[in-house]
This record gives structure tokens, sequence and C-alpha cells, in this order.
């Protein structure tokens, strides 16, 4: 799924969403109020992440030196509780929260390396989920 | 004037001031002080030019952490280390010379504002203007946006070689006599401790000749290693070696810590950045602030941006650049540059110079390095990277990544120094924590002073001889005071 550019646009202009888009949002949303996430979500997501190799190479990478970063749920919560947010809504508001989100990491978390890159926490969470979820069957 | 002491008859000399040494710190003192008409005799270990036998001197043994061979890093003939100084120029910056609580034995007695009349003294005899950036002009480096670091520049002085530089004036000047492959080889105390007399021989190749120099003020000024190697040679027929009662001959030497810390890829099109080049004249770099250095507890370093064609991030670096440019809202297009850093050391008793047990062609011990690098250095060149990679990553300039793979796992090795040579025969306030006083002066040889890095109790970031021209200059001052010429003593003391 590719994001137009009015939809980009209303994702706040924070071009951070291309990654995530509103799949994620979906995703994250249905992770948090039912406590999974139904297989058409996931499959949402997945496809996303396959138009961004980028990404699922760099988590491959990261779950290569991290073996214990956890499965795909282990993941996403991370992520939704990296996030801060009361509950998951609308994917703008996720694109601000995601924006706030990284800049705390920066200022403040523990730096990921991956091959000596400096990288945000919530930056290769993201790309984990994506190489995770690349790896199923859509 | 130059006089070769391979082909001279007499044997003993005096004069108001000898100074042992013609490398930068012993060329501005005898500059100035001829300047003021006080005649100086200096002693200079070689000749005009390089040659192997002099350089052959200064050979030593390597025993701690990997080094410079002694006889590269080091230069035994008139103009001294100037001869292969690249020219960078800066001031010690103010927090170098206080007291900082988190680094051990910091503090100079005096502060920055002291050596501010000194660095501007300097400038001339390097022909370094004075300098005010224009940085639309020569960097767009937007540092609103980084306020935990200064932007700040370094001076490339055109006229830095000063032996070649100063040549025909030592050579017209009657005034100043230049004893040539005159090395020092044992000093004469009187009863009260002063200094009466030094010893300089030849080389053997040079006539194995013997000369002896008196003089009522002498000054040490042969190098941040061999000030102390001579220092340490005179505790032959003594209880202690001139200046060491206290052990701290030696002790505290110092390096400026070298490396390229890591590879930023800039986002072309956040961050219209154009980097700190190089040109004939001046050099950017970045610095923590003098606030951040104290909460996190680290040293003075200093980080040069420099963009290269040969710059291989490797193979995951495209995925890198892709999603960094998404997370930050831009478009990929990146432009890679080199971090390296230029860092302070702490001083530590366990970075030092000593005497080996091999000898040089006079028969004396040749010199022992046995340099350290502490917890605290590698903590401030972590600290930094890491910084400054947040930073870039923060306002979506870029990302860094780490040589070596991780910040807890660094493979130190790579660490260089830059032949800078400091801090062994350290100033202090008291005798009990250094070597020499605030004016350079000798605490236990009260008409032996000692000019160069080797006082620097702390060095900074900044390279070393624009400091030592600086310090020379203060201590000509000093001596001139002492060594009024009685023509104008009488007028003087008639007004």
């Amino acid at each position: 799924m590719k994001l137009s550019r009015k939809q980009f646009l209303l994702l706040g202009g924070g071009g951070s969403l291309v990654l995530l888009g509103a799949p994620l949002a979906v995703y994250l949303r249905e992770l948090f109020l039912d406590g999974a996430v139904s297989p058409e979500s996931r499959a949402r997501l997945g496809a996303f992440f396959q138009e961004h190799p980028a990404a699922i190479e760099l988590g491959r990478h990261y779950l290569e030196e991290n073996p214990d970063a956890g499965g795909e749920a282990r993941l996403a919560r991370r992520i939704l509780e990296k996030l801060e947010i009361e509950e998951p809504a609308a994917a703008d508001e996720l694109a601000a929260a995601l924006r706030r989100a990284q800049i705390r990491d920066w200022d403040r978390g523990e730096p990921r390396l991956v091959r000596g890159w400096f990288l945000t926490e919530l930056e290769v969470l993201l790309c984990a989920l994506a190489s995770m979820l690349s790896t199923q069957a859509i | 004037m130059f006089i070769d002491a391979r082909k001279i008859e007499e044997q003993e000399f005096e004069s108001g001031v000898c100074i042992i040494g013609a490398g930068p710190a012993g060329m501005i003192l005898a500059l100035e002080l001829e300047e003021r008409g006080i005649p100086v005799t200096i002693l200079e270990a070689g000749g005009l030019e390089k040659e192997t036998a002099n350089q052959n001197m200064a050979r030593g043994d390597i025993t701690g952490r990997i080094y410079y061979a002694l006889d590269n890093s080091r230069l035994r003939y008139f103009g001294g280390c100037s001869n292969h100084w690249a020219g960078l120029c800066r001031p010690m910056d103010a927090i170098d010379f206080t007291d900082r609580e988190w680094v051990p034995g910091s503090g100079w007695p005096f502060g920055a504002e002291t050596l501010a009349p000194y660095y501007d003294r300097a400038r001339p005899y390097i022909n370094l203007r004075p300098f005010r950036p224009n940085e639309r002009r020569y960097t767009t480096f937007p540092r609103k946006q980084h306020e935990e670091f200064e932007l700040n520049y370094e001076q490339y002085a055109p006229d830095h070689v000063l032996g070649q530089r100063f040549q025909r004036q030592f050579k017209k000047s009657k005034l100043i006599k230049v004893y040539l492959y005159s090395n020092l080889t044992d000093f004469e105390t009187d009863e009260n401790g002063r200094l009466r007399s030094v010893t300089a021989r030849t080389l053997k190749e040079f006539g194995d000749r013997t000369l002896r120099f008196r003089a009522k003020t002498f000054v040490l000024a042969t190098g941040g290693i061999e000030n102390a190697r001579i220092l340490l040679l005179s505790a032959k027929g003594r209880r202690h070696a001139l200046g060491n009662a206290n052990d701290h001959v030696g002790r505290y030497f110092m390096e400026h810590l070298h490396a390229i810390g890591g590879i930023l890829a800039v986002q072309s099109e956040s961050f219209p950045f154009r980097p700190f080049e190089r040109t004939d004249y001046f050099k950017g770099y970045l610095r923590l602030r003098d606030e951040i250095q104290r909460n996190e507890e680290i040293m003075n370093c200093r980080m040069v941006l420099e963009e290269s064609q040969d710059i291989d991030p490797g193979p995951l670096s495209e995925s890198i650049f892709e999603v960094a440019a998404r997370m930050d809202g831009n478009s990929p297009g990146t432009r890679l540059m080199h971090v390296k850093f230029i860092s302070e050391q702490a001083p530590t008793r366990e970075s030092y110079v000593g005497l080996s047990e091999r000898k040089d062609a006079l028969g004396q011990p040749r010199v022992d390095l046995h340099w350290h690098v502490s917890q605290l250095d590698k903590k401030t060149i972590d600290v930094n990277l890491e910084h400054l990679a947040r930073a870039f990553g923060r306002e979506g300039h870029g990302r860094m990544q780490i040589r070596a793979g991780s910040l807890s796992s660094w493979k130190w090795n790579f660490l260089a120094g830059g032949n800078h040579h400091m801090g062994t025969t350290r100033m202090a306030a008291t005798a009990a924590k250094g070597v020499v006083d605030s004016n350079c002066r000798m605490f236990d040889v009260p008409n032996l002073y000692v000019a160069g890095s080797s006082v620097f109790p702390n060095t900074g970031h900044a390279n070393p001889t624009f400091t030592i021209i600086a310090l020379a200059i203060r201590l000509a001052d000093r001596l001139a005071h002492e060594h009024r010429p009685p023509a104008a003593g009488l007028q003087a003391e008639r007004s």
C-alpha cells in the first residue's frame, strides 16, 4: 500500500509516517483495544513494509545482532509503549506521537547500534517489526 | 650568530641567559630578549638541517601504549619541532585552565585571561592575522539548532617553520649566540642549589668536544620529552634529579588523542551543510560546551567533519539512509563525512617519561616513553561522539556510524597521538604538586626555568605550539625584568 500525497499531508507532513502509514495505526489500535491483531491488519502492514525493503533489511540486521529482541507481539507492544499515547487513534495523531517518541529517544533514550550505526530504539523496533512481518506469508 | 661547536677552540663561555634548545620556545624567548637588548646563548643539539647522527640521539624505548618512533616524533635541529608542525593555532579554552573536580590534578595556577595578551603577541612571530570568522561564507552549520555544541575555528599559521623564518635574523644577531651541535650532558649546582653551569658535548664523529657554559639564568627548552629526560639525567651524583624531590619529573605525560571516530551520513536535503573546509587559513570544528562537559564529567575535545570520496559506509548504509530519511521526513540523498576528534588527556602518573637502560652515543640513558590512556580519556571520546550522533539524529540531519561498531566495545588501539608531548615538568602552585611555578621557574633550582609544553598541567584540545610561544613571551617578560641591561637599569634608577 502506498500513501498518496494527500494522505501523506494529512498525516501531518511528517514524512516519518511514510514508513508506517495508516496500516500501522490500524494494527496498533487492534493490538491496544483487542489485545490481538487480525490477520487482515497484519497482512496489510506486511504488504506495506514489502514496499520498503530498507526497513526490512535494517530490521533483519538488528534482529541478527539482538536475538532476544522478542517476537512480533512483544515488538508491537514496545512500540506502543514508546508512543506514550492514551489510546491509539487516528493516523495523524499517531504521526505526532511517533515524532515525539523519536525526539525523546534522541534526547534521552538508550542508543541502538546496528552495524555501528547509531539509531533510536523506536527506529529499530519499527524496522524489526517490518522484518518480522516480511518473513510471514501474506 | 651561529657558532659551530665542532670547530671552536674555547671551552668556557659565559652569558646572562643560557637557553638549552632552539625549538619554538627557545627561539621566541631569545628573540624577545634580544629585542630588549639582553644577550643570550643558545645550545642547540643539532645543526641547521636534519642529520642522521643527531636524529639517532632522539631514539628511545616505547614501553607503554604504542607510539611513534621517537626519532621521527622529535626533531633535533634548529627550529626543533616547528620543522614538522602543520601550523594549526588556537588558544586554549578557559575551561582548560580551571580546576575540574572530575579531572584529578587539573588546573593551571592562573586563568586564561593571564595568557590572553601573550597569545596576541605570539601572532606576529608566525604571521597569524587576527581572525574574524564570516560564517556565512565559510560554513552553514546550524549552530542554533545544536546548542550543546560550540562552532569554532583553528587557524593555520602561514609562517610556522620557525627555523627557516628566523634563520637570517639569528645569523645576523649580535646578541644571540647559537652553539650548534651542543648536547647538554651535565649540570653543575652550587651550595645554594643554584645552577652554576651546564656542560655540553659534541658527538664523537663531530670531535667529542666538551664545552662549559656559565650563566645567571638557564632555561631548559628542549621539548616535552627531552626536558624531562635531561632533568632525570641530572640524578647522577645527587640525592634526586633536579626538580624531582616529589617524583613529578617525567610524570603526567599527555598527548592529544587523534582518530576518525565515525562516519556521518548527512541528509543533503535537510542540511545545507558546507563542511568545515580547510582553506589555507582556517578550519572549523565542533566542541561540546563547558556546561555539557561539566554535566558529563568529561574533558575537552574538538571534532572536525571532513567530506571525503573515499568513505565506504558498508553494505547496510543504503537501508540506513532510506529509513533515516523517511523517519526524518526527508528524501534519501546523503553525503558522507568523516568525524575526526582531537581530544584532551587527563594527567596521570601512569603515563610517564623515564630513562631506558639503553645508552645513546654519548653514553647516557635513552628515553623510555610509557604512554597511558585512561578510562576518563575514553569516556570523553565516547560522550562526544554520542552527543554528535544524537544532535544530528534529533534535528533530522543524518545518522552516524561509530567506528569499531559499538561505544562500549571500542578497539582503542587505533587511537594515535599528534606528536604533541606535554605535561612532564608540570606547572603547579606548590612544589608538592609540580616541577615549576606559575612563572615556569623550577621550585628547587631558583635560576633554572623550563619553557615549552612540558610545563602544561592540562592541555585542552588545542595544538600546543601557539601556547608554547605565548608562554615563551611571558617568560621573556619575566627574564627581561631580571636581566635589564645596565644602561636601561641606570636610566630607570635615575628616573
